[in-house]
């Protein structure tokens, strides 16, 4: 039986999923990613799949699959737009049907009946859709085929067909209607009589009013919300309209006390989650097009032979609009910490958040970017990135350091990933050194993968777990950055002169500038 | 009618230090805190104090003219408040009684609008009685011109005026519109119609009719937003007269918030047991500097309570470096003196007990920043971006406040661009204030008599007193210390 399309089972969808992101969340920008992944699908409250990585390799294995089918421009095109609105329309349902059944027995009033109406017009719409779509395709992820199945059944059922079209020769009939409303704020009263031609008032006032008119001031007419403030009173309107139009407000009636339940909890649920699949897929299908590689990654319960090519920073890919180097790593045991070093501006930070980012997004069951990937199951990622001094703690940037890599390796388990971006940056080198030495320490002894981005390149050499990294420049051009990384030995070298020439700030090109 | 507590009559509006200038000012000095706490959540108040703090005066005699209103203004701190505080009744009144300008429902801006230009009248009033009784105390041009146009500009035959408008207002007993039924069968495009006589007869009073319960607030409301639906256009007139007549009272608040905002100021740090005055300003040319026992206004305003304050007389120097323990007290000092030109620049008092500083025309600052999150650069290449952008329009008279700039790169190559950019900018009378922890970089300008060194002090026992002295650097930092006391190794 067909429960989610984000969880084989039942029993999994139920544990607990976090609500917020988290501050690594941040550092790693993954919060813009999936800003952009959820941009446009607020109304079906994905973040909490987004910011809840999962620690069974079962359920990954489900999403991937789903996915994977969903890539298939076919089915995709069955699902979509049908579902967003059944999503919209799923809030409303249980209140409404609480109005039309008091006490359990049917006892509407016209407003209800409304909503009532336009929500049953838009799901069988929807579901007809749906139906037709599944019929000419060979669906082959559990999670779909399923679903695909569930519908089929419903759709074809009698007291669904007779709904349908019943709804249909409703609405007609009212958009046919006309009235007229006098509002008499004085003593508080509604009239209601049939519509007849009028005079229209507004030019007369506008001109009684003209001269006030001065400057430049603002405009204060409003887009008016049709929307009323007491549905009791809309509904003594429509009490009375109804009076007007007996035979179609009789018939409202019974269409809503013969369908009560013609929406359906499963079909409801499953517009809801498939949005977590279209969000990314439309997300990274851009960047696909611009050449970047996605795949489905393997997914390990030990660190062994870890690795990712063709990797790269989505959150970078995305402002780039996809013109970026990929990079790969890999970690044979007993490596475990990437160190890396190498000339500024040569990519290092972006690395060391694509490694974060993989790992996150793997946990998801997502495509991640990449060509080819094995990655670490972790159970969290801790980051530690510079922050902007900040008056408020009172407290220096060391200190600040300190204490933020003291908490950092408290929170770590030995299944926590690490990213640790150019830290101790405000002290002196001597300093500096003496105080990563500690840090490599404590995170070898932790044991889950790890990167270490520094300019403190004796780093790389400290123990066997440690991996060297570099940026590179190019050969021909010692000038220009590749933004490729690879496994080497740090040379020593850093280009941060070229850098300055770049901005026409050494000494001379500034002389220059100050003069003219 | 126009005020001028700001700026002598005539006088051009001095110009805004750039886009560039303020957003890392803002941040760099810690403004917003000082803006919020003399603002009291005063939004008013808080953007007329920035706008005067980036539009630093580049005339003796147009600080002067500031000074001598904000002399009335300390010398008569409550007439001062009670003008302010009847512009803000003008516009609390229009606020909280009726929100009108924003209103929900247009009856309401409707009615709003017609109470406001009530309220207008007798604030109005108010004011000029104010004036006439309290002109007498008042030496500065800038209050006896604003105090003298109050009396002579607003003649009670204007306000008669006011009134005779507002009787205007016809009362409207009913509203007719036609509608179609929506998506869920509410009423929708509402147009509103002119009743004809013979609606008025037995016909119309046949239709179908409810009435409103005595207690039913939500149909109350809803039969307000109904009629709103029928009367937009006609509200929109009577709103514009009324947001006419209000523009004055926030031009007289606006100018009457910054030296409220001063006096707000001088109490809180009074409050904290820390001095203020009125600091002394020099041509842009002087070459003199003084601060005595001056403090980062921000840091009291956050502690609430005393803090430590810096003094020094200098002559000649071009170049201030200072180096130091970590957590020494050097950003706090950095930030201090910047909020202190800057107070100054615009007629404000500052937080010292003496300042005294030649005119900038204008100032930068370069602080060290959080990795850049939008990825378009790196560390190195974004500190060297922001400093060439500011090389784009620094030139000499100007201040610069460095903090921790090069820092982003390894020690040796953040020293050498970080010595030929500070070498340039002095060179052409940029005034350069410099906090570095790069020691190769503080060296490379021993034995000059333009450079004044000072240094966070630390004590034998490694305690830091969180003063900054004249001082050589010196070749280490104290990260060990730290790490011990927070690793409890």
């Amino acid at each position: 039986m067909f429960y989610s399309v984000l969880f084989p089972t039942e029993e999994s969808s139920l544990l607990p999923r976090r609500k917020e992101m988290t501050d690594s969340f941040r550092d790693l920008n993954l919060d813009q990613i999936m800003k952009r992944a959820m941009q446009e699908k607020e109304l079906f409250h994905l973040e909490e799949y987004f910011y809840t990585p999962l620690s069974d390799p079962a359920v990954i294995r489900y999403r991937q699959e789903v996915m994977r089918e969903l890539e298939e421009p076919g089915v995709r095109f069955a699902i979509q737009g049908m579902v967003g609105q059944i999503s919209f329309m799923r809030m409303f349902m249980d209140g409404l049907r609480a109005k039309l059944m008091v006490n359990g027995k049917f006892g509407g009033k016209y407003l209800d009946m409304g909503h009532f109406l336009e929500n049953a017009t838009i799901f069988s719409g929807v579901v007809i859709g749906l139906s037709q779509g599944f019929q000419h395709m060979n669906l082959r992820s559990e999670g779909l085929r399923r679903f695909a199945d569930y519908v089929s059944a419903y759709c074809s059922s009698e007291q669904f067909v007779h709904m349908q079209e019943w709804a249909a020769r409703l609405r007609e009939s009212f958009d046919k209607a006309r009235y007229c409303l006098f509002l008499k704020r004085s003593n508080n009263q509604l009239r209601v009589m049939p519509y007849e031609e009028q005079d229209s008032y507004v030019d007369q006032i506008a001109e009684l009013f003209a001269r006030f008119r001065q400057g430049d001031v603002l405009d204060y007419r409003r887009k008016m919300n049709e929307n009323p403030k007491s549905e009791l009173l809309e509904n003594e309107i429509l009490n009375m309209v109804a009076k007007l139009y007996p035979k179609e407000f009789q018939d409202l009636s019974e269409f809503c006390r013969t369908n009560l339940h013609f929406d359906d909890d499963t079909i409801l649920r499953f517009a809801q989650e498939i949005q977590f699949y279209f969000s990314w897929l439309d997300f990274i299908e851009p960047l696909k097009q611009q050449g970047l590689p996605f795949c489905y990654p393997g997914i390990h319960e030990k660190v062994d032979t870890l690795k990712a090519e063709d990797c790269f920073d989505l959150a970078l890919a995305l402002r780039t609009e996809g013109k970026i180097v990929t990079n790969g790593f890999s970690l044979t045991s007993p490596e475990q910490i990437i160190v890396l070093s190498g000339p500024n501006q040569g990519g290092k930070t972006t690395f060391a958040r694509s490694f974060g980012q993989i790992h996150y997004l793997s946990a998801l069951g997502v495509k991640v970017p990449g060509r080819e990937a094995e990655i670490f199951l972790c159970d969290q990622i801790l980051t530690h990135f510079e922050r902007e001094e900040d008056l408020q703690n009172l407290s220096g940037k060391l200190q600040d350091d300190l204490v933020r890599l003291k908490q950092l390796l408290d929170a770590a388990t030995p299944r926590t990933v690490v990213v640790i971006n150019e830290i101790f940056a405000s002290t002196t080198m001597q300093d500096a050194l003496i105080l990563g030495r500690h840090m490599i320490d404590d995170l070898v002894s932790k044991g889950a993968p790890a990167i270490v981005v520094t300019f403190l390149e004796e780093l790389s050499e400290y123990v066997p777990q440690t991996v060297s990294m570099v940026t590179t420049v190019s050969d021909d051009d010692k000038h220009r950055r590749t933004f490729r990384i690879i496994r080497k030995k740090p040379d020593g070298m850093a280009y941060a002169m070229q850098i300055a020439a770049r901005h026409g700030l050494t000494y001379e090109q500034l002389e220059r500038r100050l003069q003219a | 009618m126009n005020v001028h507590l700001m700026l002598p009559e005539g006088a051009p509006a001095p110009e805004n230090l750039l886009t560039l200038c303020k957003d890392s000012l803002k941040s760099d000095l810690e403004l917003n805190v000082i803006l919020d706490s003399i603002s009291g959540g005063d939004k008013a108040m808080r953007v007329s104090c920035m706008t005067a703090i980036f539009a630093p005066l580049q005339s003796l005699e147009l600080i002067d003219y500031r000074h001598e209103v904000l002399k009335d203004a300390i010398a008569h701190p409550e007439v001062v408040r009670a003008l302010y505080d009847l512009c803000l009744e003008a516009e609390n009144r229009r606020k909280t009684t009726t929100h009108w300008m924003t209103n929900y429902y247009l009856s309401t801006t409707f009615s709003g609008a017609i109470e406001y230009l009530i309220n207008f009248t007798e604030t109005l009033v108010k004011l000029r009685k104010l004036a006439e009784e309290n002109e007498a105390g008042f030496h500065s041009v800038g209050f006896l011109h604003l105090f003298r146009m109050l009396r002579e500009e607003l003649p009670d035959s204007y306000i008669e005026k006011v009134k005779n408008q507002l009787t205007e207002l016809s009362n409207r007993d009913g509203f007719l519109v036609s509608a179609r039924l929506g998506s869920y069968l509410q009423g929708t495009d509402y147009v509103l119609q002119r009743r004809q006589k013979k609606l008025l007869n037995l016909d119309f009073l046949k239709g179908q009719s409810y009435n409103l319960g005595k207690n039913d607030d939500p149909g109350s409301e809803d039969m307000t937003a109904r009629q709103d639906r029928a009367i937009n256009e006609v509200t929109n007139a009577l709103a514009q007269a009324a947001e006419h007549l209000a523009s004055f009272f926030d031009l007289l608040r606006t100018e009457l918030a910054f030296y409220v905002g001063c006096l707000n100021f001088m109490d809180q740090m009074k409050a904290a047991g820390m001095p203020t005055s009125i600091p002394t300003l020099t041509p842009a040319d002087g070459t003199g500097r003084l601060w005595e026992e001056m403090y980062d206004v921000s840091l009291v305003m956050l502690k609430k309570c005393a803090v430590t304050s810096n003094s020094l007389v200098s002559e000649h120097k071009k170049l201030y470096l200072v180096t130091g323990a970590n957590q020494g007290g050097k950003s706090t000092f950095l930030r201090s003196f910047g909020q202190a030109q800057l107070m100054a620049q615009c007629g404000m008092p500052v937080g010292a007990r003496r300042f005294t500083a030649p005119l900038r025309k204008a100032v930068f600052s370069h602080f060290k920043k959080e990795e850049d999150r939008w990825m378009t650069s790196g560390k190195l290449d974004e500190e060297l971006d922001r400093m060439g952008r500011i090389a784009n329009y620094i030139r000499g008279g100007d201040l610069l406040l460095f903090n921790e700039a090069f820092s982003s790169t390894n020690e040796r190559e953040g020293s050498e661009i970080g010595r030929q950019i500070t070498e340039v900018l002095v060179k052409y009378g940029v005034e350069v204030f410099s906090v570095t922890h790069l020691h190769a970089y503080a060296i490379a300008f021993q034995g000059r008599d333009d450079v004044q060194y000072l240094r966070a002090q630390r004590l034998e026992d490694g305690s830091r007193t969180f003063q900054i002295q004249p001082g050589e650097p010196l070749e280490t930092a104290f990260g060990e210390d730290l790490y011990k006391k927070i690793f409890q190794r």
